[in-house]
């Protein structure tokens, strides 16, 4: 290539030290500090991109190149034509006419806004004759998102055509680097008038550089390191929080990553490395990306904003206007697919502003509810702002431009992405504490309802033990008593039973006999009583009311009136012994008839055996003889008049029944506690027809058997139930 | 006047007199240890009833005993006299004596009552086997 021709020049030396590191980030500072500028109302939307941090005030026409500076910002130097027909060609740009509409740049950057036109722009540049000056030099357009570029360079006397833009496949790069680079050959004491024609949809903004190789070498080796430093802690941030979501599944840690994934990719898009390195063989998704990743990070944004503050708890309404920017944001992205990208990213830009208004108005209010997440959030929020904000002061020239000020977008949003990590996982540690607490609230709770019980139990365990201790002292007192009444009452019937006549003797009288006495308790109403006399003796079965200790003595009573009784001649009378008795109990009980509080007496069943006349006389009070002889059984019923009772008639006359003792007969004396004996398979009484079989079937066997027979009989009947009376049965035979 | 019920227990009978359709009934065993206790209410009440009813009331007495001792049987035979006074000055006082034709001492009992009590009607009434 031959040093290009025509031009005016004059030799400036331009200082630029943070240039470098500023320009490659440009695209995406721009973009920023538009959103802020709108959000203070500023009417000049592009004014805080024209900004740069050195000028060179002496402009005049001409650039002089000198390989030891290497670099030079090409705003001031530059002329500029707007083509609204779009018809001129490079021809009509040297013709008097036209050359002549050329107006001088007074801004650092070239900067048209959004517009229909196209551009011409021409820059003149020559080599010092003093300097070797052959050489590349490398024009850089730094607006990485414009459409097409035309460089025309007049070559032998032709004018050469070199062609880029985003809507050109990566790969027909000159220089393959995600800004607009053309190579420029250059020769000792060249001069050349270089023109630079733009057509864009977006932004026309034309930042221009000239580099040295080495100059550029150096500064895309900074910018890189810069910009892997950035990537990486978003990178890093996006893996980590996924690796957090993945482990408590807390959806708002999804919607976190995907809004920072989201964002990474609205950051490659907008620097055009995602051009360069991801999508480059598609210049129809390229010219997408930047409207489509910014609503899908809005999108995002909002998503995490409800779900981290719990908007619909908080601010029911906020949460609506949330869901209402969400889907605003899923109609844009429709939109920047359609050939109306264009319209969508200005779209874009104007609802994201008023969505952040939203998040923040959200996040106040949650805040005020003293919702402890929402203060972190607020923090990371305002950080980020606080960047965008002091990014546009030092546009402003109002702070000093350096490395801080320069990378405070960035840094902005790596601290925003940061500290919304940390909010999350402060949210999670105070749900997770006050889970704890609650836990502990409840432990706290079950423990002492636990005491509680216990106590309970304890009280209720010494109560038991005082009631079984005073129980086991009352029981000490009742068996005590109880011991000391058996006592009395176990000598109470010896005392009784030394009133019953000698076996010894009965033994010698009948040549058989049985006696059964069951009493009920130990000592009982029921008692038989033995006399001998010289011509026979005297047989008794007397029942006193009652059984137990007041049975006990009225038979006391009987024995002893009958035992007086019979010393006197009518010893071998039944019948008068029975109304002498009725008259002695009842003057023994009721000496005083008027006064008498109770009303005992006795039956009684008494026979004399004259063994002289081989007779028995018996005599009856309520109480039966029954003797069985050759098979036939008889019953003598006694009269039916009870001894000793208040209305005992005291002038009653009993009966005497004489019976011949034949050979084979046995006779039988029994109170009624045997036949009244419930029992049975319907708890009848035993009965007189059960005993009176019974006596038929037994009345020839010895008499002991006899009276295993009738007990056995007894028992048989009785089971389990209660004994009723005292028992007696006296058999006898001859 | 108030109806007198008194709960059946092991040694005690049921007791239901009622004023109202003028039945009394007394059904069960009756051996208590202390005789009194059990029948002073019983035989207070009979008396206030029997004071109360009209002249010619007609008064149903349904007895139904599979036991009692020999001082239920005296206490029955005071009941049985209040019973027989009222009749005889005019109230129409019925007794059923019931008794299962297994059980004779209760027949024996019931015949021995009835013998005692001339003026006093008195049924006996042999019941059969329930199921």
């Amino acid at each position: 290539m031959k040093p290009f021709g025509n031009g005016e020049f004059s030799e400036h030396k331009i200082i630029n030290h943070l240039g470098f590191i500023q320009e490659n980030l440009m695209p995406a500072i721009r973009l920023f500090s538009f959103f802020f500028i709108l959000l203070l109302f500023v009417s000049l939307p592009r004014l805080a991109a024209a900004q740069e941090p050195y000028v060179y005030q002496h402009a005049k026409k001409t650039v002089v190149l000198d390989e030891n500076l290497g670099e030079y910002s090409l705003g001031l130097y530059a002329e500029y034509l707007e083509d609204k027909e779009k018809r001129w060609t490079i021809d009509d740009m040297t013709s008097q006419e036209i050359s002549e509409k050329f107006v001088q740049s007074e801004k650092e950057t070239l900067n048209f806004g959004y517009t229909d036109s196209a551009y011409w722009v021409r820059v003149t540049v020559e080599t010092g004759n003093q300097e070797p000056g052959t050489g590349n030099w490398l024009l850089e357009v730094r607006y990485p998102l414009l459409d097409h570029l035309e460089l025309w360079v007049l070559l032998d006397g032709k004018w050469m055509l070199k062609e880029t833009g985003d809507r050109m496949p990566f790969s027909y790069r000159d220089v393959r680097y995600h800004n607009f680079v053309f190579r420029i050959q250059t020769a000792p004491n060249w001069k050349q008038t270089l023109y630079l024609r733009v057509k864009t949809k977006g932004a026309m903004e034309i930042p221009l550089t000239l580099w040295s190789p080495v100059r550029f070498a150096e500064k895309v080796n900074i910018k890189q390191y810069a910009s892997g430093i950035y990537y990486g802690l978003m990178w890093a941030m996006f893996f980590y929080n996924l690796f957090i979501f993945l482990s408590v599944r807390d959806t708002s840690y999804l919607f976190y990553v995907l809004y920072i994934i989201s964002y990474i990719l609205f950051q490659l898009s907008l620097s055009g490395e995602g051009y360069e390195y991801l999508w480059g063989n598609s210049p129809w998704w390229f010219n997408r990306t930047i409207p489509f990743f910014i609503v899908l990070t809005g999108f995002w944004v909002a998503q995490f904003s409800k779900s981290f503050l719990r908007a619909e708890k908080h601010s029911p309404r906020l949460d609506k206007a949330l869901s209402v920017f969400m889907a605003g944001n899923v109609l844009l992205m429709g939109l920047s697919l359609t050939p109306e990208y264009a319209l969508s990213l200005k779209l874009a830009v104007v609802w994201i502003i008023f969505e952040m208004a939203v998040v923040l108005i959200t996040g106040a209010v949650c805040l005020k509810e003293e919702y402890r997440a929402a203060r972190y959030f607020m923090v990371a929020w305002f950080t980020f702002l606080s960047g965008t904000i002091i990014y546009a002061l030092k546009s402003f020239g109002v702070l000093p431009a350096n490395f801080f000020t320069s990378y405070i977008m960035q840094i902005g949003s790596a601290m925003l992405v940061i500290l919304l990590s940390l909010s999350l996982a402060d949210r999670i540690n105070t749900e997770r504490k006050e889970k704890l607490c609650t836990q502990k609230e409840l432990l706290k709770a079950q423990k002492e309802i636990l005491i509680t019980q216990e106590e309970a139990a304890e009280i209720l365990e010494k109560e038991v033990a005082d009631r079984t201790g005073e129980l086991r002292a009352s029981l000490e007192q009742v068996e005590y008593a109880n011991r000391h009444i058996l006592e009395s009452i176990r000598y109470a019937e010896k005392i009784q039973s030394s009133m019953l006549p000698s076996k010894v003797r009965m033994n010698q009288c009948f040549n058989e006999y049985f006696i059964i006495e069951e009493s009920k308790h130990i000592v009982g109403g029921d008692i038989y009583l033995f006399e001998v006399f010289d011509d026979g003796y005297l047989i008794a079965v007397i029942d006193c009311t009652g059984h137990g200790v007041p049975g006990a003595l009225m038979t006391m009573l009987a024995g002893s009136a009958f035992k007086r009784i019979v010393k006197s001649s009518d010893y071998n009378n039944p019948a008068r012994i029975l109304k002498s008795m009725n008259i002695a109990v009842k003057t023994s009980l009721y000496p005083d008839e008027k006064v008498a509080v109770s009303d005992d007496g006795m039956d009684a069943g008494i026979c004399f055996i004259n063994t002289k006349t081989r007779t028995v006389t018996f005599a009856g009070a309520r109480i039966p003889l029954i003797y069985v002889s050759d098979n036939m059984l008889c019953l003598i019923k006694g009269d039916r008049q009870s001894i000793g009772y208040k209305d005992a008639d005291v002038d009653f006359d009993f009966t005497n029944h004489r019976i011949p003792i034949l050979s084979d007969i046995s006779f039988y004396l029994s109170t009624d506690g045997i036949t009244d004996q419930t029992g049975g398979p319907r708890h009848f009484p035993f009965g007189n027809r059960r005993f009176q079989a019974l006596l038929k079937a037994i009345w020839k066997k010895p008499f002991d058997e006899q009276k295993e027979r009738i007990m056995k009989a007894h028992i048989k009947w009785k089971k389990k139930e209660e004994q009723r009376d005292d028992i007696t049965v006296l058999g006898f035979g001859f | 006047m108030d109806n007198l019920i008194i709960e059946e227990t092991k040694y005690t009978p049921l007791v239901r007199f009622d004023s109202d359709s003028h039945v009394l009934e007394i059904r069960g065993e009756s051996y208590p240890e202390n005789i009194f206790e059990f029948y002073d209410p019983v035989l207070d009440w009979i008396n206030a009833y029997l004071e109360e009813i009209s002249e010619n009331q007609s008064v149903i007495v349904n007895i139904e005993l599979i036991y009692f001792n020999s001082n239920s049987s005296k206490i029955l035979m005071t009941l049985f006299s209040m019973l027989q006074d009222a009749a005889i000055q005019g109230k129409k006082i019925v007794i059923h004596w019931y008794y299962d034709e297994e059980n004779d001492i209760s027949l024996e009992h019931g015949g021995e009552f009835r013998e005692e009590l001339k003026s006093l009607p008195f049924h006996l009434i042999q019941v059969q086997e329930r199921s």
